[in-house]
């Protein structure tokens, strides 16, 4: 497993475990492959690969990307203080 | 400038149920780095970080949001538009939707038109029965993928023109 990543809780119903995740696409893997950052909720973390939702409807999963692990760079716990609700 | 951010708003929906069900208006939430603009709110899912992927032109993926679909926004709209409306009779509605997007630059809201019979008319939100629904813009114009679904309710504040047709 990527030692970059620490273990968070993550449970099968949406809660609100938000997270910045630095990753690279598999397809992309050469020598200059671009990095990209999402930003979402933390849905499952396993060994292989980590649920990361972009969107939901009362609790209902709408968009979200599964990331490899061995594709992830970094991941950090964003406080919710620093979110800004735009309502 | 971009922010991490919680969008909350309201979208249109539908359903093919043969029975009207509940229609309240549910309330979504979009997670990303989000920017205010004029009329639309963009909050990007996924971003680039190196320069040749992060260009503010596009949009890696993630929503376009109208800012009348906002939740705060919701509840404000032009009253006048929708008082003389006849329950059951057939109305054509031009709306604007909410954009998913995937890897391309970034676009307009979408401007739809939906033409079906006004089964209610509700404190802040249309249903229409037996509609269509044709994305008019951007071009070209084409069925929504759920044009033909037997209801669709369309919240009050992202219309942008109704009227009754023959």
């Amino acid at each position: 497993m990527n030692q970059l990543i620490p273990k968070f809780y993550s449970g099968n119903e949406p809660h609100n475990l938000f997270v910045e995740v630095s990753f690279v696409l598999s397809a992309e893997k050469t020598e200059n492959c671009h990095i990209y950052k999402c930003f979402g909720v933390l849905l499952e973390e396993s060994d292989d690969l980590i649920r990361v939702m972009f969107s939901s409807e009362n609790k209902v999963l709408n968009d979200y990307r599964d990331i490899k692990t061995e594709d992830i760079l970094n991941i950090k716990a964003v406080d919710p203080d620093n979110i800004e609700v735009i309502n | 400038m971009e922010k991490l951010s919680v969008v909350r708003f309201v979208d249109a929906y539908s359903y093919n149920d043969e029975q009207i069900q509940d229609t309240e208006l549910p309330v979504h939430r979009a997670f990303g780095w989000a920017e205010k603009r004029d009329q639309m709110v963009v909050v990007r899912f996924i971003k680039g970080v190196s320069s040749e992927v992060d260009n503010p032109g596009n949009l890696v993926q993630g929503l376009i949001i109208p800012k009348t679909n906002l939740v705060s926004e919701s509840k404000k709209f032009d009253h006048n538009l929708f008082d003389g409306l006849r329950a059951f009779s057939k109305i054509s509605i031009k709306w604007s939707d909410v954009v998913f997007v995937d890897n391309t630059k970034l676009p307009n809201p979408s401007i739809m038109i939906t033409e079906g019979i006004l089964e209610k008319n509700e404190e802040d939100r249309l249903v229409l029965k037996n509609s269509k629904t044709t994305r008019m813009q951007p071009l070209p114009e084409r069925r929504h993928h759920n044009s033909d679904e037997k209801y669709w309710i369309i919240p009050k504040s992202v219309v942008l023109e109704v009227k009754e047709v023959k």
